[in-house]
């Protein structure tokens, strides 16, 4: 199978540059996204106002003739060299293939950062999480828990804190511009959690069953690994402002790169930007 | 279960318990072992540096001494057998003056000596050679080329596979609460925390951190033990290291080293701090703190490294200062297998061996199962490369975590997925991929769906079912 763009990620910024690539007439366009439904790892959030603009893109990107393969993920990237084509190893439910492009753009996006990459003290409870696992929990009818202590940190936590209020009136909101997290108390499901006031110094002991929390992003560039583009000291991919990476007709968009933003808000320009680059 | 009678009762399911448990599955012998919690390796076997040591360290004469010398040996054909992830790294105690030197030549060289351990003098150019990453005022120091790592959850799994394939029987998440003796004094009668009763010959104690309180049931005081915590930061850093590196202890502490670990990335740690709760696994940024302190002697970027996890493990002091494996006195019936503080991995083959001798020596007899197996068969089938990424940071696939669940040792919880085959252990800690992983998990046994999945030990609940009343 030989493409001549390969799009690594159906999120954001990947819906973003299909749309652009379909509007300049590029017919041979393939689409590849980890999850089952194209929309990306932000898609639970989408029904939130503050997502209006993603959710527009998502209806104009349903009517896109693109081939799309789902629950697909590239495990193994092999640049070409010299104008050669591109190859992929992509691990489907189907086994594993390889592909090959012209050019590839890599819109893979980002995981966020958890409670543990920040070293915060105290148990290691269940009923820990970050908004994402929030959201898929409540995707397959649970609940996260019964009284929920969540940290405001941005578009993501602010969306999910609206979504969940529908779910629950048992949410507790901590502004983390106010509020240092310092501590997680609870054997073998949270009990509670400490909060530290940025300004007074205050401490603030909250019981609770469920800890939402999470700061900054993990670039989706684990496939990357050993493959020669280049990533700064948070394996995000670095590019120029047009999106080129450090290897011809290899370009990256969105929160897997260096440009990028945890609340995935520049994703959009970005990959208009790059978009532009590409034919 | 309820209507067997057991020739041998293991109580507990750690790597001791397991070891024991797998050591006697090679005779005709009908066995039982009992975990409390969900899965096996819940306690002090999970949360530790996963350093086989050699004991060249270990007071000689003790118990504990025996046990890892006898281990050394048994090692090797574990590794093979089991397919255990083990790397024979080695270790360098590392001295940085005069002072530190001389306590390596009048203790620990003598030491290892008594207890017939191999080591050597290494100068700093060949320690910085090997481990460019330590300090630069290393003057010299102690080569261990025996000291190795593994994977401590795999070791304890596999010993309890084994078992199960040769016969023996594991119940998980239920404790002992009540132990009796019946039959004249012949048997015992162990009662369940759900009511159901046991019968058997032999119980062995191998409860870890509760063995005094096994022990307490069939009235024996003759030990207690107290819980201390070691507090470890895990990191994916690429530190140029190929070793174990170990401080000189002084008077008070033996001190944190940096370790390689068997999947990758390296180990900080532990503390020792004497506790109350044997429950209490937190991690403090004291904790953290004289972690780094500690380590930036011996590796001075240590305090730059980004973290991926840190845990605490508690591990077992024993008041007798040593491992206590024997018959109990009040009970002898009851052979236990306790105070295993530290070396536990290190020394399970051993204790196992010693535990089995010991069962003998009161009158169980020992006759070899021919159709025992040794080996672990490759359970994993061709599918094993097959079916979605389900762990993005780690890329496992589906039909890994399916085959997991297929294993003689059920996993019921998302750390015993997680422990069987990698997922959840990148970076994004499984936020990510453990609602898919409850998914797979209904999917391969439908008669589990609806109950809350649960992420580790006992009431760790990850969500609330739908149409749950309000607690």
């Amino acid at each position: 199978m030989m493409y001549e763009l390969v799009i690594i990620g159906a999120g954001i910024s990947g819906l973003t540059a299909a749309l652009s690539a379909w509007e300049r007439g590029v017919s041979s366009v393939l689409m590849i996204d980890y999850q089952k439904r194209r929309g990306g790892f932000t898609l639970p959030y989408w029904s939130s106002d503050e997502f209006a603009p993603e959710r527009e893109l998502l209806e104009k990107a349903a009517s896109l003739p693109y081939e799309i393969h789902e629950q697909s993920t590239v495990v193994g990237f092999f640049p070409g060299a010299n104008g050669q084509l591109h190859q992929l190893y992509v691990q489907s439910p189907m086994g594993t293939y390889s592909i090959e492009a012209k050019k590839v753009l890599i819109a893979s996006g980002s995981l966020e950062k958890p409670r543990e990459a920040h070293k915060i003290p105290g148990t290691r409870p269940a009923g820990v999480m970050t908004p994402m696992m929030a959201m898929q929990l409540i995707e397959r009818g649970y609940q996260p828990g019964r009284k929920i202590v969540l940290i405001e940190n941005g578009r993501i936590s602010r969306s999910t804190a609206v979504l969940l209020e529908k779910e629950t009136s048992n949410l507790v909101k901590y502004a983390e511009s106010d509020w240092e997290l310092t501590s997680i108390k609870g054997l073998s499901r949270v009990e509670g959690v400490q909060l530290r006031n940025r300004m007074t110094d205050e401490i603030n002991e909250v019981a609770c069953d469920t800890l939402i929390f999470a700061k900054g992003r993990v670039p989706c560039t684990f496939f990357l690994k050993g493959a020669p583009i280049e990533r700064d000291q948070h394996d995000a991919i670095i590019v120029d402002a047009t999106g080129k990476t450090n290897l011809p007709d290899i370009y990256a968009a969105g929160s897997c790169t260096c440009l990028g933003d945890d609340d995935h808000t520049n994703s959009m320009e970005l990959a208009k930007e790059t978009a532009k680059q590409l034919f | 279960m309820q209507n067997h009678k057991y020739d041998v009762v293991v109580i507990g399911g750690g790597v001791v318990g397991t070891a024991i448990l797998r050591a006697l599955s090679f005779y005709q012998l009908k066995l039982l072992l009992i975990e409390k919690q969900p899965d096996v390796c819940e306690g002090t076997s999970k949360a530790n540096s996963g350093i086989v040591h050699t004991g060249f360290d270990a007071k000689p004469g003790t118990v504990e001494a025996e046990c890892l010398r006898r281990s050394r040996s048994l090692w090797p054909i574990l590794v093979e057998n089991l397919r255990i992830p083990f790397i024979p790294c080695g270790a360098v105690m590392v001295a940085t003056n005069e002072e530190e030197k001389q306590i390596i030549e009048t203790t620990y060289v003598p030491n290892a000596k008594a207890n017939d351990v191999d080591v050597h003098w290494m100068s700093a150019e060949e320690i910085l050679e090997m481990n460019p990453a330590v300090t630069a005022e290393v003057t010299g120091g102690l080569a261990v080329p025996g000291e190795a790592i593994c994977d401590p959850f795999w070791a304890t799994r596999a010993f309890g596979e084994i078992a199960v394939l040769n016969g023996a029987e594991v119940v998980l998440g239920q404790g002992v609460s009540h132990i009796e003796t019946v039959s004249n004094g012949e048997d015992l009668r162990l009662t369940l925390e759900n009511g159901e009763t046991v019968t058997t010959r032999y119980a062995v104690n191998a409860a870890g951190l509760w063995s005094d309180e096994i022990a307490r049931m069939v009235g024996d005081e003759s030990f207690s033990i107290s819980p201390r915590k070691g507090q470890f930061i895990l990191t994916e850093e690429a530190i140029s290291i190929s070793s174990i590196i170990l401080p000189v202890p002084t008077k008070t502490s033996k001190g944190v080293l940096v370790s390689p670990v068997v999947f990758g990335g390296f180990l900080l740690g532990p503390t020792a701090e004497d506790q109350e709760d044997k429950w209490d696994r937190s991690t403090s940024q004291a904790g953290m703190e004289s972690v780094l302190a500690g380590c930036e002697k011996l590796v001075p970027d240590s305090r730059q490294f980004s973290t991926i996890r840190q845990f605490a493990g508690v591990r077992a002091v024993c008041s007798e200062g040593d491992f206590v494996i024997r018959p109990s006195a009040v009970q002898p019936r009851m052979i236990h297998a306790a105070g295993i503080r530290s070396t536990g991995l290190s020394a399970s083959p051993g204790i196992a061996e010693l535990v089995a001798a010991t069962l003998q020596k009161a009158g169980l007899e020992l006759q070899a199962n021919e159709q025992a197996q040794h080996a672990l068969p490759d359970l994993f089938s061709e599918e094993q490369e097959t079916g979605e990424i389900i762990c993005l940071c780690r890329s496992i696939t589906r039909s890994e975590i399916v085959n997991s669940l297929k294993r003689p040792l059920t996993p019921q919880t998302i750390d015993g997925v997680k422990r069987r085959t990698g997922a959840t252990l990148g970076e994004c800690q499984g936020n990510c991929c453990i609602p898919k992983i409850i998914d797979v998990m209904a999917e391969t046994y439908p008669e589990h769906t609806g109950k809350q999945p649960l992420k580790g030990v006992r009431n760790s609940y990850l969500a609330v079912a739908q149409g749950e009343k309000q607690a």
